[in-house]
């Protein structure tokens, strides 16, 4: 099962437009296969997000992709929540198992299950993706069972491992510019994501 | 609802939103595909709903392990929950070891290999994944470049050898044969003096039903330790304590097995063949050998009567093995008369210069004493008993025109023809146990490319100084495996193999007498592959590109292979009418006595136990169980470096799981050598010798002698710890006869320390 290389989009018209395209593009950064998919992605991320910058030494660049995120030497920077979470750093235990039924929950699955751990970080920006074009498609407040599930899923899991991953990556050896910029972009559309989920919550 | 009412998540997803006809609606109006480039996909109708059910399959530990336990795994929604021992084994009896509980660990491990890579620069660290297709294209082109380059495919190499003993793994052998005449490394690092010992003794290795200790009157544990390394046999030497048996440990290091012990005997390392013919000397002189055995079940024992008589006594075995002289006649004695006693032989202990002949001496002192063939007794190293499957996977024809090596004494020339008759093509056979100097040494063609399955050279085997050398010579290096290690960082491509849980197959043990099923309960992870289904790709991919070029079947199921293994004389043996029965749990062999030999009709050429072989002189050996004199000492102190409980070899102590337990290597040092060398305890130290060193901290312990330093094998994740960096390549005395090349003599090895 592999999933479908990324495509160049026309740029986004408002902020919460671009904002979801940012979300998109690291999706699809963090599930790239090969060289050439990550190439795209970045391509496609640095369009909706031009303070990155170019991606220069393609194969330095997927070198640093595959020791932080891949392998084959156990990944510095896994991209996986269990294995920050999880008391044993187990994949598929409750960890993974939780982001399962949140899938389940919005009437998804993840096409790689049972292959590739349900709360892969690109699975999971997919979810978090999903619930907020939900929530607007329908006008739902910040009381709806969608919204309230994105605002449980954020603060209680997503934002429980990924600043663990991002502070693991930029601590790590000779990153490249392209891969800094891009975990720092995770790290503030994740936190813009937390904002615009509490909005009208009331204190 | 405020921020300080919000619900759990688990309270959140605990009623599906679905049901509330909301997701429904928003993914028929397509909310799902205004997700661009989405990865999540709807449930559709036929989904598999979670069930919350729990299905039951049947695995094995597959390890080069004693124990080979069997394993009953429970699996909900397609993960592995649990698991536990299998409770129909009486040698498992429903647990396993620390190792062996960490499987769901392993399987579900971050760290695991998921994707075919290539390395840009062997240890670089600069990987590329690849997919199977290509990875498979590059390997498939390499071998033919290498066919045309010199004819035949002498140019590759399999290192294999015992990572993984689940019988379809033999199909990795099947894969090489199917490509033509190779190279191999042959033998085994493990117990292959031991192994031509008591071929030359008794005419097989043969042991008794390890679940009989239970009914031994006294039982010698020489040079093993099996409460690390055997924990289901600990049961059977309790049992046989709770019944009023003796159990004596005799080791160079206070073990924790010899702490269970009865009496601790600590012998000088390599010397334990003097001891045993010292033991043998006073029983002869007592008259407490059992005539009856010697007179009708053996020949020789005049000749070794005669040799301890001339050249063996209590005081010589004690100068030689630092064991006193009462000590020596006690053992003796007590062994003697008790009925029935059995001497458990380590493999350790044969891993010397001396090792073969060590295990003739001890087999002789339980032969001399009446106890071969005897429920309780025997002279137990091991057995292949119930290996008896069809090899099917393994069993390959050579693609028609292979060109391969003529004969042992190698190619006379190109194409050599004896007289008017065809010679024969083989493989090349090369020592396993010296794989550096073999692979600097090959010529005609030199080996070119190496395949790495089942093995990690880099952190096993010996002289690693010698062999980052020998592997600037290769042109290509493929390491198939599961996790990153030594070896893989000196690889080219590495390919994901998948483990016990997600492919079938079957085992059984070298020790006890169960047969256990291993069935696929989960998918493979990420883009793992069974060793054979490696195998049928690169078939395939042969074959597009040199149509005939490789035999091996391009389409494989686990399942159909591990059928294929099953023959009646395995049905018969384990009184089944089919594998499917292995469903119900794991079954034993029908034994006519748990004791080997128990008929007395030995293998041997005299049909008798040989006390005085002939085919051991044949091979150069001692024809009698002599003393040989150990290796001379290279260097201040013997360096031991045994197996750790944590680990077998360089699987599983690079677990998360188990680096809570073992966090870091030490070297174990006596408080006398420690204080004569200014070491404290846990200070940073190198041990070191003219091979290499080796840096870790120190611990000042009283179970290794003073003249000894201990390290115990392992590699631990993300370390540079090898003890192979301090330990050569020297050759054990035997292991040529019965495993193609002698073994290693791997505690025979000397180092000095200082602190660092």
């Amino acid at each position: 099962m592999t999933v479908s290389p990324p495509r160049i989009r026309p740029a986004p018209t408002s902020d919460d437009d671009r904002s979801f395209a940012v979300g998109a593009g690291l999706r699809d950064l963090f599930i790239c296969r090969d060289v050439g998919q990550l190439l795209r992605a970045y391509a496609t991320l640095r369009a909706v997000a031009p303070g990155l910058p170019p991606c220069g030494d393609p194969e330095l660049l997927e070198f640093a992709y595959n020791r932080l995120f891949v392998g084959p030497k156990p990944p510095v920077a896994p991209l996986y929540a269990s294995a920050y979470l999880d008391p044993e750093r187990r994949t598929m235990g409750t960890v993974t198992l939780t982001a399962r039924r949140v899938y389940r929950a919005l009437g998804v699955a993840s096409p790689l299950e049972g292959t590739v751990p349900d709360d892969h970080l690109s699975l999971e920006i997919d979810a978090l993706l999903l619930m907020r074009r939900a929530t607007e498609a329908a006008g739902a407040g910040p009381s709806h069972p969608v919204a309230a599930l994105r605002r449980g899923f954020l603060a209680d899991h997503v934002l429980q491992w990924v600043p663990r991953l991002w502070r693991r990556a930029l601590q790590a050896p000779a990153v490249p510019p392209p891969l800094e910029a891009t975990l720092r972009l995770l790290e503030s559309w994740l936190a813009r994501e937390s904002r615009h989920s509490n909005e009208g919550v009331p204190p | 609802m405020s921020v300080r009412d919000k619900p759990q998540l688990e309270d959140l997803v605990a009623t599906p939103l679905d049901r509330r006809g909301f997701l429904k609606a928003l993914l028929a109006t397509g909310a799902v595909a205004a997700v661009p480039g989405g990865l999540l996909k709807p449930l559709g109708a036929g989904a598999a709903a979670e069930t919350g059910a729990t299905q039951v399959f049947r695995n094995a530990c597959p390890r080069n392990c004693y124990d080979t336990c069997g394993i009953v795994t429970y699996v909900r929604d397609g993960v592995v929950q649990y698991i536990e021992g299998a409770p129909e084994s009486t040698f498992t009896a429903g647990g396993l070891c620390v190792k062996g509980y960490s499987y769901p660990s392993r399987t579900y491990s971050p760290d695991r290999i998921k994707y075919p890579m290539v390395q840009q620069g062997r240890g670089s660290g600069n990987w590329k994944r690849v997919s199977w297709d290509e990875a498979i294209d590059r390997i498939a082109r390499k071998i033919l470049e290498i066919k045309e380059r010199d004819g035949s495919l002498l140019g590759l190499a399999l290192d294999k050898y015992s990572g993984n003993f689940g019988i379809t793994h033999y199909g990795v052998e099947g894969m090489m044969s199917s490509l033509g005449y190779t190279t191999r490394f042959v033998g085994t690092p493990c117990w292959p003096a031991g192994i031509d010992a008591q071929n030359y003794d008794m005419g097989d290795m043969w042991c008794n039903d390890p679940e009989d200790l239970a009914d031994s009157a006294y039982i010698i544990v020489w040079g093993a330790n099996p409460a690390w390394c055997s924990v289901h046999s600990m049961k059977f030497l309790y049992e046989a304590q709770r019944k009023g048996a003796k159990l004596v440990v005799i080791d160079p290091v206070l073990t924790q097995t010899a702490a269970k012990a009865d009496l601790y005997v600590r012998v000088r390392t390599s010397t334990d063949g003097a001891l045993a013919l010292g033991m043998a000397r006073h029983i002869l002189d007592e008259g407490l050998y059992d005539r009856g055995f010697v007179d009708r079940h053996s020949v020789g024992f005049d000749d070794f009567a005669a040799y301890l008589r001339d050249r063996v006594t209590v005081k010589w075995a004690q100068e030689q093995s630092g064991v006193p002289a009462p000590v020596i006649r006690q053992l003796a004695r007590e062994f003697a008369t008790a009925k029935p006693a059995t001497i458990w032989l380590g493999y350790g202990l044969q891993r010397h210069v001396n090792g073969g002949h060590t295990v003739r001496a001890i087999d002789a002192l339980v032969a001399m004493t009446g106890n071969i063939g005897q429920p309780g007794g025997g002279a137990r190293y091991g057995h292949l008993r119930t290996w008896g499957f069809n090899y099917h996977a393994m069993v390959m024809e050579k693609p028609a025109g292979s060109k391969g090596w003529l004969g042992p004494a190698g190619p006379k020339g190109e194409f050599d023809f004896a007289g008017e008759e065809k010679a024969e093509y083989t493989d090349r056979a090369v020592n396993l146990n010296k794989i550096a100097q073999e692979i600097l040494d090959a010529d005609n063609p030199p080996i070119r490319m190496l395949w790495v399955a089942c093995k990690n050279p880099f952190s096993q085997d010996f002289n690693r100084p010698l062999l980052e050398k020998a592997w600037d010579k290769l042109e290509m290096v493929v390491v198939a495996d599961q996790f990153f290690n030594h070896t893989v960082d000196q690889a080219d491509l590495v390919l994901p193999v998948t483990t016990i849980f997600e492919e079938y197959t079957v085992n059984v043990s070298y020790w006890h007498y169960w047969i256990s099923l291993n069935e696929q309960a989960i998918q493979p992870m990420y883009e793992c592959l069974s060793d054979v289904q490696i195998g049928a790709r690169l078939s395939k991919r042969l074959n597009e590109l040199a149509p005939g070029s490789c035999t091996f079947p391009t389409e494989m199921d686990t399942k159909v292979w591990m059928e294929k293994e099953f023959n009646q004389g395995i049905y018969d043996l384990f009184g089944i009418a089919s594998w499917e029965d292995l469903r119900q749990g794991p079954a034993k062999a029908k034994l006519p006595s748990p004791a080997s030999w128990h008929d007395r009709k030995f293998a041997t050429p005299s049909g008798k136990y040989e006390f005085r072989s002939d085919l051991a002189a044949d091979y150069g050996h001692r024809a009698l169980p002599e003393y040989v004199e150990p290796r001379r000492a290279s260097g201040r102190y013997r360096l031991l470096t045994p197996h750790s409980r944590f680990n077998i070899h360089s699987q599983f102590q690079n677990l998360d799981h188990m680096m809570d337990f073992s966090p870091e290597p030490y070297v174990y040092v006596h408080p006398e050598t420690a204080a004569a060398n200014g070491i404290g305890d846990l200070d940073p130290v190198r041990v070191f010798n003219a091979q290499g060193e080796v840096r870790l901290r120190a611990k000042l312990s009283d179970v290794v002698a003073p003249d000894t330093l201990l390290m115990y094998e392992a590699w631990y994740k993300n370390s540079e710890f090898n003890v192979e960096n301090v330990v050569d390549d020297a050759s054990s005395d035997m292991g040529a006869y019965k495993t193609g090349a002698p073994g290693v003599a791997i505690h025979d090895q000397w180092a000095d320390i200082a602190r660092a």
